[in-house]
């Protein structure tokens, strides 16, 4: 059975992630989302309210899902519609998340007790303990199936299929049959008394009701064993005694067929073996299931912590106001956004930053210039992130957005602590870009920022007009913002027509808006407003 | 009755035996050990150290082999060999466990599989179309045996209790710990409820001991109380037969693997390639192969992948000895080894590694190869090769092959000539054929029935080896690689400037 509510046609599986996940983390400040989402954004009802615990599962399966990126259209919708089920249904994916994760609890616990066990009881302690996990899989299955029949809105084709598969391929009639077979080996756990489920001082005992059917082999050995029977009856706790009473004498020297009233220790001892066998053969049969049980709730603690946590963004964001919207996945020629805002620092903030419009389509190279302190970073972040965001199947922090599909997506970003003239660091940075070049493939995009800043302006602009100019003839999407000013006039002068020249927008007063407009790259950055606004002109 | 074997003609003297000296020369040991993990639960290893045996044992031996070699025998002594070993576990059952009862049932089975054992290979072989007086007789000898009324009586009496063992089901009805014992049969409807597939592995607590746990000890004895015909059956069977093996038989069982495990590696090594002919019969000093090669790096090659390289040789006109020049590594001890493997592979009556081959019957195998790993001084070392080299020109040999590898490597140039002459020559004069490799190229000429052989090196200006072993003179090579390597044409160099370079043109 398969949970398939990331793919419509596969399991989760972390395995094509972005080059340099690790980067493009930093690079997009994305940390705070994995942090954010982690935490329950609203106290439960009913209970007293206290700072919750992380669940890092959250935030940890937010990063994974978050870094492989999606691959068609077809596959972000599929996402889309779940999520936009999630929002409307957000107690739904929290039961189901809080059902996955309390049975993975439960799990482990009973899994780490059959390690636990030394030696000789080893054997049976796994026995037992699989027992209670088929008992404990079985009792999920069936609270799920429960929840699923409760919420009758959920409109999506991912949650709807996954509630249909449920019905279909763990009917009633499977479920009665393993709950069946469950209860007719009972006589077994009751018979480890610390297992026992009616405690030490009941006045009742399970025995087992058995008819076998043996083959005889060479040696007299007794062969094959074929069940026709297998039931625990319960009845009132007799004594044992060492030995025969009167009346059983009695019934075994006059019965009809042989009779045998074990005593002995020994004999005992066989019987019992015998009944550990046969109930580890029963529990054999369940193998195939149990296994397929067991991906499937792996995958199902996987998968639905994705969902929960983006109901944690979206609760947060509702919170503080932030309005999110489903992305458009359009063709790789395609970008253009109204009102895209730096996600990560509006969930860090809890609260608007200012929006930015641009129209992109046909643009193949973006290159932003403008003033220091001017926002060009984080208009390229917020790009990065709605990117990222988009291709996982996540909304986005802005009005509209509309964007091709990039699998292959790299972030070189320069920070400003980094930028210091080094050989060495030039060495590595250029050691990042090469590795950059490597990696390239079919539907890239690069973003750059402030790149090749660790050596002098002039030979910086002749690398990069180098690097960039490659990327772009060889069908990359290049986001670049630069203080190269050299590099930047050079490319203007081009005229090229797939390239398009945002600058930050400055009013006539010189007061920055963050806004980014189409411009021409002025020759100067150097922070003549600063210096005008600290030291006067 | 009179001695019978599939190996030998008559009763051979098989105290003693011990690996024949020439084993670790030709490499022997690992091509026997690949032969002998094909039959691992026998002892074929001593089977092949009985070398020389006579002709006529070798040509003996030779049709059995070729019968051997038809899939239907082989697979019929392969089936005997499967269900003797059968009945010997049983046996062994039936002295481990300690109840009397069931020691007697294991009887049954002992017996019962060894008869099976018996009387197929003896329909196998009546109706076989086998040709060498080997099976043929061993075809008689078992039709006898197996028509002796014993051997009948026990073969029937065992089977009839086996097949009434068979049918029988015990039902045991369990409630706690009161157990109800009947007979009959039971669908198993509980299992069907599980969902186990067909051939799924199968409930059998009990089996996997020989011996009876009190649980079923308890059962059969409460159950043989009110039925004890069939129990009664086994023990009065056990007393009726108490054995009925025959030495015979049983020596067959462990001669038979000679050829079986022989022929299951001629096999595998023909499925990786190489190739295995039949020796024709040929008298001494009459001696020729095609496409010979070193079995025992076959077998060390075949799991590298590597190709092994083949060599011709004939012994011409009133030739009876190979002397093998050529430069180190270039496959002459490879050649002497192979032809040392092609005397005694022919001589034990078996295929050998070659395309074509004529091989005589040779009465000994003498080996002589220099022992590297000598620490002494040049002096100890002369003296060591000769201590070993004096008992094989005493051996009374007329008619025995000779390979010496290598000899007298230490001492001077001049004494090493005349004492290489002087022992190919006691060698030549006794009759005596064979092998003798060689770095003195002196001892190649003038000398009457030495033809000279060298190991060859191709055209190629690094003189790569060919490892082929030819009648060739080596060409003089060497004083050209210097002037190649001054005008940079090595192939190294003309690579490295033909690709290298041309980034810049």
């Amino acid at each position: 059975m398969q949970v398939r509510l990331l793919y419509p046609d596969r399991e989760w599986k972390y395995t094509g992630a972005y080059y340099d996940q690790e980067s493009v983390i930093k690079d997009l400040g994305l940390s705070i989302l994995f942090q954010v989402s982690s935490r329950s954004q609203e106290p439960k009802k009913g209970t007293v309210q206290r700072a919750d615990e992380a669940d890092r599962h959250l935030g940890g399966m937010l990063k994974q899902v978050m870094m492989v990126p999606l691959k068609t259209k077809e596959e972000i919708v599929y996402r889309q519609e779940i999520l936009r089920d999630c929002m409307e249904n957000m107690e739904f994916m929290e039961s189901l998340y809080e059902i996955a994760k309390d049975m993975t609890f439960r799990w482990e616990a009973l899994g780490k007790q059959q390690l636990d066990k030394p030696g000789s009881r080893e054997k049976k302690a796994n026995l037992l303990s699989r027992i209670e996990i088929l008992h404990l899989f079985v009792n999920t299955l069936t609270g799920i199936k429960a929840l699923c029949r409760r919420y009758d809105t959920l409109r999506s084709p991912g949650l709807t299929a996954f509630c249909r598969r449920l019905e279909e391929e763990f009917g009633e009639e499977q479920e009665e049959r393993i709950r069946g077979i469950l209860s007719d080996i009972i006589f077994y756990c009751d018979g480890q008394q610390e297992y026992s489920l009616k405690g030490s001082d009941s006045r009742e005992e399970s025995i087992s009701r058995m008819v076998l059917d043996c083959s005889v082999e060479e040696g007299m050995k007794l062969g094959r064993i074929r069940l026709e029977e297998v039931s625990t009856i319960t009845r009132k706790l007799r004594k044992r005694r060492g030995e025969m009473t009167f009346r059983e004498k009695v019934m075994t020297a006059f019965a009809q067929e042989p009779m045998l009233i074990l005593k002995n220790v020994d004999l005992l001892e066989d019987l019992k073996q015998l009944n550990e066998q046969i109930t580890a053969y029963i529990m054999d049969s369940f193998r195939p299931l149990m296994e397929d049980l067991k991906s499937f709730f792996e995958e199902l603690y996987d998968q639905t912590a994705f969902y929960q946590a983006c109901c944690n963004l979206f609760t947060r964001c509702r919170h503080s106001h932030i309005h999110l919207c489903f992305p458009e996945a359009g063709g790789r020629e395609q970008l253009h956004f109204q009102g895209l805002m730096e996600f990560c620092m509006a969930v860090y903030r809890g609260q608007k930053p200012v929006g930015n419009d641009c129209d992109g389509d046909g643009k193949k190279l973006l290159v932003v210039t403008g003033a220091n302190q001017g926002g060009k970073s984080t208009f390229l972040r917020s790009i990065g992130i709605a990117q990222v965001m988009m291709q996982c199947g996540m909304p986005v922090c802005a009005e509209a957005y509309t964007s091709g599909i990039f699998p292959h997506l790299f972030t070189h970003f320069t920070r400003r602590e980094d930028s210091a003239m080094n050989s060495g660091r030039l060495d590595e940075e250029l050691g990042r870009v090469d590795g950059i070049i490597r990696h390239l493939g079919d539907g890239s995009m690069v973003l750059l920022n402030e790149s090749f800043a660790t050596t002098t302006e002039e030979e910086g602009s002749e690398i990069a007009d180098d690097v960039i100019r490659a990327m772009v003839e060889a069908g990359v999407k290049v986001l670049t913002v630069t203080h190269l000013l050299a590099f930047a006039r050079k490319m203007y002068e081009r005229h090229l027509p797939e390239t398009a020249f945002l600058t930050a927008q400055r009013k006539e007063d010189g007061t920055r808006t963050y806004k980014m407009i189409a411009g021409a790259p002025e020759l100067t950055s150097f922070g003549l407003d600063l210096y005008e606004e600290l030291i006067g002109s | 009755m009179a001695y019978f074997s599939v190996l030998d003609t008559e009763k051979p003297d098989t105290t003693d035996i011990s690996r024949p000296g020439f084993f670790w020369d030709l490499n022997l040991n690992q091509i026997i050990d690949a032969v002998q993990q094909q039959s691992p639960q026998y002892d074929v290893l001593k089977l092949f150290y009985r070398y020389p045996i006579t002709e006529a044992c070798a040509e003996y031996r030779r049709a059995v082999y070729q019968d051997i070699k038809q899939p239907e025998i082989y697979d019929c002594f392969k089936t005997f060999s499967q269900d003797m070993r059968g009945a010997a576990a049983a046996a062994g059952c039936r002295d481990a466990v300690k109840t009397n009862l069931q020691k007697k049932a294991w009887h049954v089975s002992a017996v019962h599989r060894y008869c099976t054992a018996v009387s197929g290979l003896q329909a196998a072989l009546s109706g076989s179309s086998c040709k060498s007086e080997g099976l043929r007789k061993l075809s008689e000898y078992l039709d006898n045996y197996t028509s002796q009324k014993d051997f009948q009586k026990c073969r029937e009496d065992a089977g009839a209790i086996r097949q009434a063992l068979a049918d029988f089901h015990v039902i045991l009805e369990i409630e706690d710990n009161r157990i109800v014992i009947t007979q009959g049969r039971r669908s198993g409807a509980y299992a069907g409820l599980l969902g186990y597939r067909e051939g799924a592995e199968e409930l059998t607590p009990f089996l996997g001991v020989p011996g009876m746990s009190p649980l079923e000890e308890a059962i059969f004895e409460a159950f043989r109380k009110k039925n004890p015909e069939i129990f009664d059956k086994v023990e009065d069977f056990a007393e009726r037969c108490p054995s009925c093996t025959d030495d015979t038989v049983l020596r067959l069982e462990q001669e038979i693997q000679y050829y079986l495990a022989f022929y299951c590696f001629e096999q595998k090594m023909k499925e990786q390639g190489f190739l295995f002919c039949t020796p024709d019969k040929a008298s001494n000093p009459d001696m020729e192969a095609q496409g010979l090669y070193d079995l025992a790096l076959a077998c060390a090659n075949c799991t590298r992948g590597n190709p092994v390289v083949t060599n011709d040789f004939d012994y011409r006109q009133g030739e009876r000895f190979f002397v093998v020049g050529g430069p180190n590594q270039g496959g002459k001890t490879t050649f002497a080894r192979s032809m040392g493997q092609l005397i005694y592979f022919a001589g034990m009556g078996l295929d050998v590694p070659a395309e074509r081959a004529r091989v005589p019957h040779f009465t000994a195998l003498l080996t002589h190869f220099s022992a590297e790993e000598s620490l002494g001084s040049g002096k100890g070392k002369l003296k060591e090769e000769l201590t070993r080299l004096a008992p094989m020109m005493k051996e009374e040999a007329g008619n025995a092959f000779v390979i010496i590898n290598e000899l007298f490597t230490t001492a001077a140039h001049y004494d090493g000539c005349i004492m290489g002459k002087r022992v190919l020559e006691h060698f030549i004069e006794k009759g005596c054929m064979g092998v003798y490799v060689t770095h003195l190229r002196e001892l190649g000429e003038g000398i009457e029935g030495v033809a000279a052989l060298t190991a060859m090196v191709d055209g190629s200006r690094e003189r790569k080896r060919t490892y082929k072993i030819s009648r060739e003179h080596m060409e003089g090579v060497g004083y050209a690689e210097d002037i190649v390597k001054k005008y940079g044409l090595t192939y190294q160099e003309l690579h490295r400037r033909l690709t290298e370079d041309r980034e810049g043109w």
